[in-house]
């Protein structure tokens, strides 16, 4: 597929953070202000203000236990904010239901990988259209012809997005049984089921060797350009981030401590203190 | 010939077990809680179907009523008992469970006395039986094998087929990842109450039907019971919901049959004892490590 280039400028907004220039006449996908949580009495993400571009590629990186999935459990409603606010697509989330969250265009995969391992490739993507293939109860329970209409359109929309990680000839098996990769893979696919405008994954190159990451570096981006949608990714593997970044955020012991593009980030002490101890800093 | 009429005995009573394990188990399987109010639910059944065919009431229309008023009465509890304590811990939940229970025996007991009556059962099967060479079969036997079957194979495509179903396989495989993924979990878990619910709507029917006495206490033996069976094949599971079922349904009969009927309960508790120290995850039940 020829790549098209895409302008990754980046241009400060309202003071708070950066977005990709391309972005800057639309509103933030997604618009974070000083959220913070505890945990009993331990702070676990203290003051994230965070925003993100529509089409922008973002990452969180930072050490072990630095709160990187505790902020993406906070934006999915897995936990309650103790304070502060995000607006996804201009929509408070507070209070939300986590199926509401999603179709409200946030979608995510999981770093233990969560995927429904008894039900076929193909199901596993089909419940991730629950919403938006709603028939009545009654048609569903008696497949009536709205039933089976239903069902071709999402076997063929389950088709194509699985076509687009190569998993079709696999979607009759079950997904317990792919091996570790295709099952990464999977869960990126099952999160694009439910036609999110931000999708949220957590570690997708955790365990790939370097010709699989690289893959799933063009795949990230590719998703990006074909469905004009913004992800924010957590990862440890540092080629990948620099690598398809637009903005980055650095959190440690549950604070931001650096945001930036790739190449500031790679130059900021406090980060390189963070990652490598002080020692190495000095 | 003896032999084969206590296999079909069995046959009956495990049929029905079954269908009231299944409850069990599926509300199990999706929030992991065990319902105790689920035999209560069959008594309330009980009344219904005496209090209308009492009132005159066409008897087939009587059943009718009897499943929706279950299935009415079990969606309710949820509504208001369960629901608001979703993220609770879960002794909680299961406390509050025993208290409904409660709460539904007394009430009954409040509104109807604690007089035990006699339920309309030829009334809804009529008492014949029929003759098969030498083997003599009660129509309510027939009738009870039959639903029961029909109403597990309707069960068992109404899970694999329908997207409902799907989306409670999912939400009982994991429920966090399922809503994130956009399942309505409160209409997942009403369903799966009004579902479970309905199977004891009919199971209520064919108990009932077999032992023609109704009192506000009837539904605990019955429910304990086949939470054992639903324990035995492994809780959550619903193949495991039947084979539990028809194991405890056979024990009793064959306990019976062996002349020890007054060891019956404590057999089929014995059997609970045994499964819980050999093999606590059940004869079909998956052997999860608990999610920290």
């Amino acid at each position: 597929m020829p790549k098209k280039p895409v302008n990754s400028n980046m241009v400060p907004l309202d003071g708070l953070g950066i977005i990709p220039e391309r972005d800057a006449g639309k509103p933030p996908i997604l618009d974070i202000r000083h959220l913070c949580v505890d945990f009993g009495g331990l702070r676990a993400v203290d003051d994230f203000t965070l925003l993100i571009g529509r089409t922008e590629i973002a990452g969180l990186i930072g050490p072990n236990g630095a709160g990187k999935t505790t902020v993406f459990n906070l934006l999915t409603n897995v936990y309650k904010p103790t304070q502060g606010r995000i607006l996804l697509n201009g929509q408070d989330t507070r209070g939300k239901s986590m199926h509401e969250l999603n179709r409200l265009g946030i979608a995510r995969t999981f770093q233990n990988i969560r995927l429904f391992a008894g039900m076929t490739v193909e199901d596993n993507v089909k419940v991730g259209m629950s919403h938006g293939y709603s028939d009545g109860v009654f048609t569903d329970m008696f497949r009536l012809p709205g039933w089976w209409r239903t069902e071709r359109r999402q076997h063929v929309r389950a088709l194509e997005l699985l076509d687009l990680f190569d998993l079709t000839d696999k979607a009759d098996s079950l997904a317990g049984n792919l091996p570790y990769g295709d099952q990464r893979r999977l869960e990126i696919v099952r999160a694009l089921a439910s036609e999110p405008k931000l999708l949220l994954l957590d570690e997708p190159a955790a365990g790939m060797n370097p010709s699989e990451t690289h893959e799933l570096m063009d795949n990230i981006r590719m998703l990006r350009d074909r469905f004009d949608i913004a992800i924010m990714l957590i990862e440890h593997d540092m080629n990948l981030v620099m690598g398809i970044c637009e903005g980055i955020a650095v959190l440690n012991y549950g604070k931001i401590i650096a945001k930036g593009t790739p190449k500031e980030i790679q130059q900021n002490p406090v980060v390189i203190e963070a990652y490598l101890g002080e020692e190495a800093a000095v | 010939m003896l032999f084969l009429s206590q296999c079909i005995n069995g046959l009956q009573l495990g049929s029905i077990y079954a269908l009231v394990a299944l409850g069990y188990s599926m509300v199990y399987g999706i929030i992991r809680l065990l319902n105790f109010a689920h035999g209560d639910v069959i008594m309330i059944g009980a009344y219904i179907a005496l209090l209308t065919i009492g009132a005159g009431v066409n008897p087939a229309l009587a059943v009718v009523l009897t499943i929706f008023g279950c299935v009415f009465i079990s969606v309710l509890i949820e509504r208001v008992a369960y629901r608001p304590l979703r993220s609770a811990p879960r002794i909680s939940l299961l406390i509050t469970a025993i208290g409904v229970s409660l709460l539904l025996q007394n009430v009954t007991q409040l509104l109807f006395t604690a007089n035990t009556r006699p339920y309309p059962g030829s009334a809804i099967i009529p008492s014949k039986a029929l003759k098969l060479g030498g083997l003599s079969l009660s129509l309510t036997t027939i009738v009870t094998i039959l639903v029961s079957v029909g109403s597990m194979i309707a069960l068992h495509l109404l899970i694999q087929k329908t997207r409902m179903g799907k989306a409670m396989r999912a939400v009982s495989e994991d429920t966090g990842a399922a809503q994130l993924m956009g399942i309505d979990i409160n209409r997942v878990i009403s369903v799966t109450f009004a579902i479970g619910s309905a199977l004891a709507g009919i199971g209520s029917v064919l108990f009932c039907c077999r032992y023609p006495v109704v009192n506000p206490n009837i539904g605990s033996m019955l429910g304990l019971k086949a939470f054992v069976a639903a324990v035995l094949g492994g809780i959550g599971s619903i193949p495991g919901a039947v084979v539990g079922g028809f194991a405890i349904g056979f024990a009793e009969v064959l306990v019976t049959a062996l002349g020890f009927s007054a060891w019956t309960d404590a057999v089929v508790f014995a059997i609970l004892i045994l499964v819980l120290l050999f093999k606590p995850a059940g004869l079909l039940g998956r052997g999860v490590a608990e999610k920290v």
